[in-house]
């Protein structure tokens, strides 16, 4: 589904990503971890074609994410606040995004109310603009639009931040079930190890820019990424 | 001490503005022309004050000098009010601290008292109180003198702050000043009486006996005390980040843009911005000022009505809006650009759907501007051309242009005459818009044969009109090209 050969990104000439090569499949939910700067929001941005590359590739379906647009109609993205319109209410950016993604008013209807139970009756019906909405529930409301329209691929940076614990808990059932029913590609980065390896079955650590771990999940896996970050 | 902190977080945040240090170079040459600028002033000052008896040939010195003062004060007034920026200091942070709300208050104040124009009027008085009121009295009378109209300065300082303080909170209020405004001038203005000789005359009585003059420094002193009184009840974090999203199910709701699918849906998208942002919402309640900008000139015959002057009436009235609307492009959408650019969504779609509107905006404001015709046929004449010329090369020419910006527009904060999210760039879009039309008509009213110039704008606009995709096709290129710069300047929220 995609692959990465040898990405650059450097700035002010401090490498912030350095990834000789990764190959990310079909259906495989990927989880990436690392510390504050250590690389995930960028390979992110490079990966939706945000940023620019200074070298190599990253290739979503064989296509070129820089040279080629074709990417867009398989991937949908939440990265940061960026990906929200503000001043509309919840209910005017789904049906915007959702037009946007050629669904019908009736699929959209019908998405949202899949999404009812991970909303939490806190998002529909409020009469309020996103921007007057809690950090919590601006965020549900991303990674909802992300899924809109099933895209084989889903792009969450940081997801679980700023989530209650039921909402936490309902994100992983969420992701879980979109991956055996759609066979959704997952890419998460997290600060939070039990989450991303309860959801992921492959994480790749990076330190500095650099992918220094690639791990296919099992039961000791939190144990090491543990031991890994207590330094 | 408080203020040191306050002072030097303010100072760390104008240096350390992502703005200022990446373009170090071009302030450093601003800062440069500034210098000059500012000599020049010193010079100035110094000249007139020193050779002001001379200049003045008949009549009373001293006298002529207050009824100067008095449209003095008028420009000041003007210039502060279009271009002062308000004090602001990101109040937030310091809320949740023991410190005195009032201290907050007041540095507030203290820091909007310090300003380039003020600094221009310490410069421009000190002269005349040093040769002529010292000549014609003595020191400390010229110390008074110079203290009081001072103070009339720093008072109308304040008063500026106070009025566009409550051009955020309510335009009503604004409404209401700038109308009793208007309406003094306009009695000066026919011969009612005369504004310099009434302000001047109140400096001439209160000369006679100068320690009356001390009266003045009662102005800045009651200015002060209102916007303090003003500030210090806003001064809390419901009132700063009060935002009320209005009646949602009103605002931006056309059951007939739905029928138009995703064009439909971008049209909406950018209604919704319109009314439910501050900045985009009080350029609309500008609108009517901007559509009787003609009555400014067309009722006097002075402004002859085939010449170069009314064709730039007749853009700026039919397709002001237009252009405002359009030159922001790619300015509003700071806040979700990387959306945008990720989503899926078709540039080429997103282009349709602003030019779609921008062309309803502009039919609608040359329709409202048909009653012109009230002041001669020529006027409905020239405002046809200039509407045609508008649509078919302005418009588009325009949205091509805004592709070139890189800097977010804070939709959500300031009024209508913040400069936030404005570059160099909306100002270079406006000179062609105004200038190519005076190159496509004056050479024929040179020839003799205004009517003729008339007809060859409207046929540029006509001849411009089916070039409208090849236009989207050119910004859709260089959206494509700059597209890395774009995002990553409109990610940075200054």
């Amino acid at each position: 589904m995609i692959t990465i050969d040898n990405l650059q990104k450097s700035y002010a000439g401090a490498t912030v990503l350095n990834i000789h090569s990764l190959k990310i499949n079909k259906g495989e939910s990927f989880g990436l971890v690392g510390n504050n700067g250590a690389g995930k929001t960028t390979m992110f941005r490079l990966l939706i074609d945000l940023i620019k590359a200074d070298a190599g590739s990253v290739k979503i379906n064989d296509n070129n994410v820089a040279k080629d647009d074709s990417w867009k109609s398989v991937t949908g993205s939440f990265l940061d606040q960026g990906f929200l319109i503000d001043f509309l209410s919840p209910e005017e950016f789904f049906n915007f995004t959702g037009k946007i993604k050629g669904m019908s008013s009736d699929e959209i209807q019908s998405f949202l109310h899949e999404m009812a139970e991970f909303f939490n009756n806190e998002i529909i019906g409020k009469k309020k603009l996103i921007r007057n909405l809690s950090m919590g529930n601006q965020q549900k409301i991303g990674i909802a639009a992300a899924l809109m329209g099933n895209p084989p691929l889903v792009v969450l940076d940081e997801p679980f931040n700023s989530l209650d614990p039921t909402t936490q808990i309902r994100l992983k059932n969420l992701i879980k079930r979109k991956k055996t029913e759609n066979n959704i590609t997952f890419l998460i980065s997290s600060h939070d190890l039990n989450h991303i390896t309860e959801v992921c079955d492959r994480i790749v650590v990076l330190e500095n820019g650099l992918a220094v771990h690639d791990i296919q999940t099992s039961s000791d896996t939190l144990a090491s990424l543990e031991s890994y970050f207590a330094v | 001490m408080l203020i040191k902190y306050f002072l030097e977080h303010q100072w760390k945040q104008a240096t350390r503005s992502a703005i200022w240090q990446k373009n170090l170079a071009v302030n450093l040459i601003m800062g440069f022309f500034f210098f000059i600028l500012f000599l020049e002033l010193v010079v100035i000052s110094y000249l007139l004050g020193f050779k002001w008896h001379e200049i003045i040939e008949k009549g009373d010195p001293i006298v002529e000098l207050h009824r100067m003062f008095a449209w003095y004060f008028a420009g000041m007034f003007a210039f502060r009010f279009f271009m002062q920026k308000l004090p602001a200091l990101e109040v937030r942070p310091y809320l949740h601290l023991p410190l005195k709300k009032s201290s907050l208050v007041h540095f507030l104040l203290f820091k909007g008292s310090i300003n380039l124009f003020t600094l221009i009027s310490i410069v421009f008085f000190i002269p005349f109180a040093a040769f002529q009121i010292n000549y014609y009295h003595n020191a400390s009378v010229a110390w008074l003198w110079f203290l009081a109209v001072f103070s009339i300065d720093l008072g109308l300082n304040y008063f500026v702050i106070y009025l566009k303080k409550q051009m955020v909170a309510s335009l009503k209020t604004v409404s209401l000043i700038l109308a009793i405004i208007l309406i003094l001038a306009a009695g000066d203005y026919f011969g009612w009486y005369s504004y310099s000789k009434i302000v001047g005359s109140v400096l001439d009585v209160l000369l006679l006996k100068p320690s009356f003059l001390a009266v003045l420094f009662l102005l800045p002193i009651a200015m002060y005390a209102i916007n303090y009184q003003f500030l210090r009840d806003a001064l809390y974090l419901e009132n700063l980040s009060k935002d009320s999203g209005g009646d949602l199910s009103e605002t931006g709701q056309i059951g007939y843009l739905k029928k138009l699918g995703l064009i439909g849906e971008l049209i909406s998208l950018d209604i919704r911005m319109y009314l439910r942002n501050k900045r985009t919402k009080s350029w609309l309640y500008m609108t009517p000022i901007f559509l009787l900008y003609g009555l400014f000139f067309y009722p006097s015959g002075e402004y002859t009505k085939d010449g170069g002057f009314m064709i730039f009436i007749g853009i700026f009235v039919t397709s002001v809006m237009m252009i405002n609307y359009l030159q922001y492009t790619f300015a509003y959408e700071g806040g979700f650009f990387d959306f945008l650019i990720s989503s899926g969504l078709n540039m080429g779609d997103y282009l349709r759907a602003k030019m779609t509107l921008a062309y309803c905006v502009g039919i609608a404001c040359y329709v409202l501007t048909i009653p012109y015709i009230y002041f001669g046929t020529e006027i409905l004449l020239i405002n046809t051309a200039c509407f045609i010329f508008g649509l078919g090369l302005v418009a588009p020419s325009v949205l091509y242009f805004s592709s070139y910006n890189k800097k977010t527009m804070a939709i959500n904060k300031g009024g209508a005459f913040s400069y936030q999210g404005i570059g160099a760039m909306h100002f270079f879009i406006l000179m062609p818009v105004f200038i190519v039309p005076l190159f496509i008509f004056l050479p024929f009213k040179w020839a003799g044969n205004p009517e003729m110039g008339w007809a060859a704008l409207a046929a540029t606009g006509l001849l411009a009109l089916p070039f409208r995709k090849y236009f989207i096709q050119l910004t859709l290129k260089n959206l494509q090209q700059r597209k890395y710069i774009m995002a990553a300047g409109l990610r940075e929220k200054s």
